[in-house]
């Protein structure tokens, strides 16, 4: 068995089993909505997909993985999912990458900040805690589309359960599988799907405080080809006094920032996001992601990590 | 000699997306690939559409290595989907050959 074959085995494995990829407790999925007071359900919810929750444990697990890529672990993947079949591998602690303290404060942190930011756009959403289930992503993009419709159709009865009608994302990868991929798989999954960078500019939030700096845009992928959210980002920054700049590759022609194949090719992906992240610095000592993969990805790359800001932690200080 | 498996594309094309023989081999895609993929889109397509497993299974590593990032798509003056047309290729690999 192929080293491809045997980790998106792992992967498939736990998905079917435990309904997601990686093993993450359930508290900590949750716990950013601790102070927040948000309704469970209700017709407009947050979905949150797990992916700024998951950026912690990915951080550790790829320094882990790196030097391991070529090493006995990775050469023993195929009795790893033999094992992991028995025993959630992922969370055994000799194994396990830890979570990253500071990276899950941050997390937590990005996440109370759209929350806010939409509720200061006059949008109360509400949230489906701990039945809030991974859309899939990395098994989707590796060809892994079977056990997706199960995961579709469970989703579909937990909003139905809920009287859910709009759905508001966090993540662009979230945002595309629900906008366009489950409605793909699944007829009978309708609903409202947008990002929150969307929510928030169709809103014509006004902003508390002028910001004066000079930030560089590292558009996603996903967002700006997949989902053709390009103008908006732009919009709110220019609409708080940023000074937006951007690299040479931008809007529809934005460069990868290398994560989607970090669990496959750690060393590949960590060379793509080097590239782009010198690009970006090149541009502006201060840079804004919009995606929680291209964050982590791109600031892990660079001795600049500091330089690398979450497009919500942007727009926190200059609307709340 | 290169073993053809003729049946190869019927089990590929699963999708009505999947439409590698739209592309026309120019090369225009593979300008900004962040990957530099090794066999390009347009090589892939060719294994495929004449049944050449053996290449698609030596290539297994580079198909996986795609991003899905679509810079290429964005290129492409065909109109191919070239990243649903990776993904496709995957899920064949996958179930046929990576006992996923
Ligand atoms: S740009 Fe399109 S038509 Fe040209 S080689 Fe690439 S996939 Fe084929
Ligand atoms: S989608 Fe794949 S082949 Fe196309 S540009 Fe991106 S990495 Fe290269």
């Amino acid at each position: 068995m192929s080293k491809v074959g045997a980790v998106l085995g792992i992967l498939n494995d736990n998905f079917e089993k435990r309904k997601t990829v990686f093993s993450v407790p359930e508290k900590s999925l949750v716990s950013w909505a601790k102070d927040l007071n948000i309704k469970k359900g209700t017709e407009t919810i947050i979905y949150t997909g797990h992916m700024y929750q998951l950026m912690p444990i990915t951080k550790s697990a790829t320094n882990l993985y790196e030097n391991l890529e070529e090493s006995t672990l990775m050469k023993l993947a195929p009795v790893g999912r033999i094992v992991n079949k028995f025993i959630d591998l992922s969370s055994m602690s000799k194994f396990a990458a830890k979570p990253d303290k500071s990276e899950e404060e941050r997390s937590n942190r990005c996440l109370q900040n759209i929350y806010k930011l939409l509720k200061y756009a006059g949008v109360e959403a509400g949230y489906l805690y701990e039945d809030e289930l991974y859309v899939g992503t990395l098994l989707y993009d590796n060809g892994i589309d079977e056990p997706l419709i199960n995961q579709a159709k469970i989703l579909n009865k937990i909003l139905k359960e809920n009287n859910v009608k709009n759905i508001i994302t966090v993540d662009p990868h979230t945002t595309h599988m629900l906008r366009k991929v489950y409605k793909k798989i699944l007829p009978e999954f309708d609903y409202e799907v947008k990002n929150y960078i969307e929510v928030l500019y169709e809103k014509k939030i006004k902003p508390q405080n002028k910001l004066d700096m000079i930030v560089a845009i590292h558009d996603s992928c996903v967002l700006a080809r997949y989902e053709e959210v390009i103008e908006e980002p732009r919009a709110l920054l220019k609409n708080a006094g940023i000074n937006y700049v951007e690299p040479e590759l931008s809007r529809k022609l934005t460069h990868c920032c290398g994560g989607p194949i970090e669990s496959l090719f750690p060393k590949k992906a960590k060379e793509i996001a080097s590239k782009r992240a010198n690009d970006l610095l090149t541009c502006s000592n201060v840079v804004t992601t919009m995606c929680p993969i291209c964050l982590l990805n791109l600031k892990e790359s660079t001795p600049l990590k500091d330089s690398f800001l979450d497009l919500s932690e942007i727009l926190a200080k200059a609307y709340l | 000699m290169i073993k053809v498996n003729s049946g190869l594309i019927d089990k590929i094309k699963i999708s009505e997306d999947f439409n590698a023989s739209a592309c026309f081999n120019c090369g225009t895609c593979s300008a900004l690939c962040p990957v530099g993929f090794d066999i390009l889109p347009r090589k892939l397509f060719r294994y495929v559409l004449l049944g050449e497993e053996e290449k698609i299974l030596e290539s297994t590593d580079q198909i996986f290595s795609c991003l899905l990032c679509r810079m290429c798509e964005e290129q492409c003056p065909h109109d191919v989907n070239i990243t649903e047309n990776i993904r496709l290729i995957r899920n064949y690999l996958a179930k046929s050959k990576l006992g996923v």
